[in-house]
């Protein structure tokens, strides 16, 4: 399921992306694409950790990954729009 | 080498560390993730013109201390202590904890009652009715299993799986890695013991099926606690009860099975061999796969099988900077030198092999003042990981080919916060949602 919401969540964002009026810069798109996948692999992180009952990697994983692909995504979407 | 094992049988190893001559072995491909690699010869240096052989290991002479007086006395003031934590609710050691503890051993029937180091010989009788159990073909007047070797190593993995061991390997029986007092003799059929005290194994009973039985990691990692325990006890149980089904099932096919005999059977040598792991830091057995929770048991048969071959994740070079293990022990009882030696620690360990050893000493005084079995120092092993996030995967990717990086590994696994539980957390066990026996059983197999 959260695979399925996660994929859902970034086709949806590629799909506005792509939809924008004005030229999205290839650097851009690298950027938003390698952010989405830290944020999906800090989220893997976080679910996995709490499964296996290691609440402190589950928010270092999230804290790390996902802050590092909220950053990323924070860089393409400053030059681009 | 100081005693020649065989009598009258051929050793097949030219080398002791590496693979033996004259044997079929099946293909490794598809074992193990791509990161391990298959060799012929174990990780671990083995000498054998410094080779020892053993009667007396560690724990044998753990058994034998336990008939003297003092030691009685010892033990029984330790267990008094270990009453007191219970009457006040100690995390880890109250009641439910204490019964978790000796519950998950109901049905290891080694004839060793722990809490009151008594041996109950009655539990040995157990081996013998569940041998009852099972009719092989020349009783029921039909002809045995007949196949490759190829095939009988596929079947056997397959049900070694079924009948509840996490990996199986196939290796032969080098009559050098037996203990001081059990011997390869080619003039006999059955295994027979002399009046001298030698164990006498025929030759045809020349291959070796390794199980290797898993522990709770959840659980594990409240060592040491009547939790830890728990853990520990079921990971013998998981392994002696592959071993007694499958020593049951390959009767069934018609072919001979036994234990290894010996008082406390080396395994380890046979699953390197075997290719199920290599010897870590702890002078215990790693697990690409399971990392260091894992209980080891082996089967002497005369069915013909294809033999795998050992492994190498580039442990020997992760084990030197991660010393998890060892900042974990309680007991300060695991090495904490940057290289592995050939000097053994103490009377009980073995020449002619160059790993970290271990300071029985330290740690026996520790188990024995807490009357607990302890094991942090495989709980605390960097590569005991679940299943559940891809960080796993990546991890043990980085760990097996950058292996020089451990320090800065070990570093990054303590900020994540792995390795033993915090005692406050202990009794946090009785709420988790865990899985059948603790374990998930499919680890790093996707």
């Amino acid at each position: 399921m959260f695979n399925l919401c996660l994929g859902i969540l970034i086709g949806i964002g590629g799909a506005w992306l792509y939809l924008q009026p004005g030229p999205v810069a290839w650097y851009a798109w690298g950027l938003f694409a390698a952010g989405a996948a830290a944020i999906a692999f800090g989220f893997d992180v976080l679910i996995g950790s709490y499964r296996e009952d290691e609440r402190r990697a589950a928010w270092m994983g999230i804290g790390i990954f996902g802050g590092l692909g909220f950053l990323m995504i924070l860089a393409g979407w400053a030059l681009t729009f | 080498m100081e005693e020649k094992s065989s009598i009258t049988a051929r050793n097949p190893f030219k080398d002791p560390g590496a693979i033996p001559e004259g044997f079929v072995y099946r293909s490794q491909k598809g074992r193990y993730p791509w990161w391990v690699k298959s060799v012929d010869k174990i990780t671990t240096p083995v000498d054998a013109s410094r080779w020892e052989r053993k009667t007396t290991d560690a724990i044998q002479a753990g058994f034998l201390a336990a008939t003297l007086e003092d030691v009685k006395a010892e033990h029984a003031r330790t267990r008094e202590r270990m009453i007191n934590k219970m009457r006040n609710h100690e995390p880890g050691s109250r009641l439910q904890d204490f019964a978790l503890h000796y519950a998950s051993e109901t049905y290891f029937a080694a004839g060793v009652d722990a809490f009151t180091n008594s041996f109950k010989p009655e539990f040995l009788q157990i081996r013998e009715i569940l041998k009852t159990l099972i009719h092989p073909p020349e009783e029921i007047g039909i002809p045995r299993w007949e196949g490759s070797e190829e095939e009988a190593s596929a079947i056997l993995e397959a049900a070694g799986i079924h009948l509840g061991a996490q990996q199986v390997g196939f290796t032969a029986l080098n009559p050098d890695w037996l203990e001081a007092n059990v011997f390869v003799d080619a003039a006999i059929n059955k295994i027979k013991t002399t009046p001298d005290g030698r164990i006498l194994i025929p030759e045809h009973l020349k291959y070796v099926v390794v199980l290797a039985g898993q522990l709770p990691l959840a659980a594990m990692k409240r060592s040491p606690s009547q939790i830890g325990d728990a853990a520990d006890r079921s990971g013998y149980e998981n392994r002696q009860m592959a071993q007694e089904r499958m020593i049951n099932f390959i009767r069934g096919l018609g072919y001979k099975a036994v234990m290894v005999p010996g008082f406390i059977p080396p395994a380890i040598p046979f699953a390197l061999l075997a290719g199920l792991g290599e010897i870590g830091r702890m002078n215990r057995l790693i697990s690409p796969l399971y990392g260091g929770g894992l209980r080891i048991e082996t089967i002497l048969t005369d069915l013909p099988l294809a033999l795998d071959k050992p492994i190498n994740f580039g442990l020997q070079t992760f084990c030197k900077g991660c010393k998890k293990c060892a900042r974990a022990c309680p007991g300060n009882a695991i090495s904490m030198d940057d290289e592995p030696s050939w000097t053994p620690q103490g009377p009980y360990s073995k020449r002619g092999k160059k790993v970290w050893f271990e300071n029985y000493d330290r740690c026996s005084a520790y188990t024995d003042s807490t009357h607990l079995y302890c094991g942090a120092c495989m709980a605390a092993c960097t590569w005991n990981k679940g299943n559940e996030t891809t960080l796993h995967s990546v991890a043990r990717v980085l760990g097996a080919t950058l292996p020089s990086f451990s320090p800065l590994m070990a570093f990054i696994d303590d900020l994540f916060g792995y390795g033993l539980v915090p005692k406050k957390r202990w009794n946090d066990w009785w709420k988790l949602k865990l899985p059948v026996k603790g374990f998930d059983s499919r680890r790093n197999r996707s």
